[in-house]
């Protein structure tokens, strides 16, 4: 139990740092390793959503967004979750757009 | 006021106050750059050739292959810095070419891929009304009837693979641009292969994103 909770402390530590440096992949195990020990963490789940949106995974990252804010209605996290679909949802009008001027030629052949 | 400001003690304590709360705020809003995924990525590629256009216009096809790729040159050599090849003209004027896997696999079979592509140019004189300055100096806009070049412009890029000689990738750009007379036709080639340049490197070129997240600290 007492090794628990240290691991906890370490990886959560662990996770700050590497966050704070932009070293999105080792957040990304970190703030994994600090969901298993404590999966009601809503902090960790935001941390870990924002480290998928850093390296381009959006689908993990809505995912992880949303087990956060049914864990706690929190301000920052509902904050990050609109700025995440308002960017999604721009980059999706121009998707469509691209399609309506006509530029339909352009496809991954 | 300023002088009561000095002396009542409460103002200094709420800065403080203040300034605790906002240094005790448990989330920091902190940069983050996300990647932009293109559809194709040419940063995977070691070696990248230019090669000469097809051109179908009455324009001077030399001028406007050299521009071509003198641009794309320039600005895939931001990204992508070493082993970025350009070579002579070839014949490009056959039917179907860009389809033709087994002239592109022995075209530059050194290099991962080839960018290449067909220019329609379509170049038209107009009289139209123009709205402009009545002088330099003044803010009075005037409508005067004048001549101008309009260039409509098509070019499909092809990025095709060196080995396979197989397309990987194709973009249509399509541009109208009314011109002033006076413009040259090197400023007017510059400006559109410009143009079509960036947005073509907007499809193949892995680009960073900035945005601002909330995230939590222990």
């Amino acid at each position: 139990m007492e090794n628990s909770g240290y691991k906890l402390k370490i990886n959560k530590k662990l996770g700050s740092y590497a966050q704070k440096q932009s070293l999105w992949k080792e957040a990304i195990f970190r703030w994994k390793n600090v969901i298993k020990l404590n999966p009601e963490n809503f902090k960790a789940h935001n941390n870990l959503a924002v480290a998928y949106e850093a390296i381009g995974d959006y689908k993990k990252a809505e995912k992880e967004y949303e087990i956060a804010l049914k864990l706690q209605n929190n301000s920052y996290v509902r904050k990050n979750y609109e700025d995440f679909k308002s960017m999604l949802k721009n980059k999706n009008n121009k998707k469509l757009k691209r399609g309506k001027n006509g530029r339909k030629s352009e496809k991954q052949l | 006021m300023g002088e009561s400001l000095k002396n009542n003690y409460k103002f200094p304590l709420i800065i403080i106050i203040l300034f605790f709360l906002a240094s005790c705020s448990e989330a920091t809003y902190q940069r983050i750059w996300t990647m932009r995924k293109p559809p194709v990525d040419i940063m995977k590629f070691d070696t990248i050739y230019i090669s000469n256009f097809k051109i179908v216009s009455d324009i001077d096809k030399n001028l406007l292959n050299k521009t071509i790729t003198r641009i794309i040159k320039d600005e895939v050599s931001i990204y992508h810095k070493d082993n970025l090849f350009t070579g002579e003209t070839v014949n490009l004027s056959e039917k179907g070419i860009f389809n033709n896997y087994l002239f592109w696999r022995e075209y530059a079979p050194s290099s991962d891929i080839i960018i290449t592509g067909e220019i329609n140019l379509d170049k038209k004189e107009r009289e139209q009304i123009v709205s402009e300055r009545e002088t330099v100096l003044s803010f009075k806009k005037v409508n005067r009837l004048k001549t101008v070049k309009i260039v409509i412009t098509t070019i499909n890029f092809y990025i095709i693979n060196g080995k396979t000689g197989k397309i990987i990738y194709k973009y249509k750009f399509h541009n109208k641009i009314i011109n002033n007379q006076n413009d040259s036709d090197i400023v007017i080639l510059n400006r559109i292969c410009s143009i079509a340049v960036e947005r073509l490197l907007n499809r193949i070129v892995r680009r960073e994103r900035i945005s601002y997240r909330y995230l939590f600290n222990y």
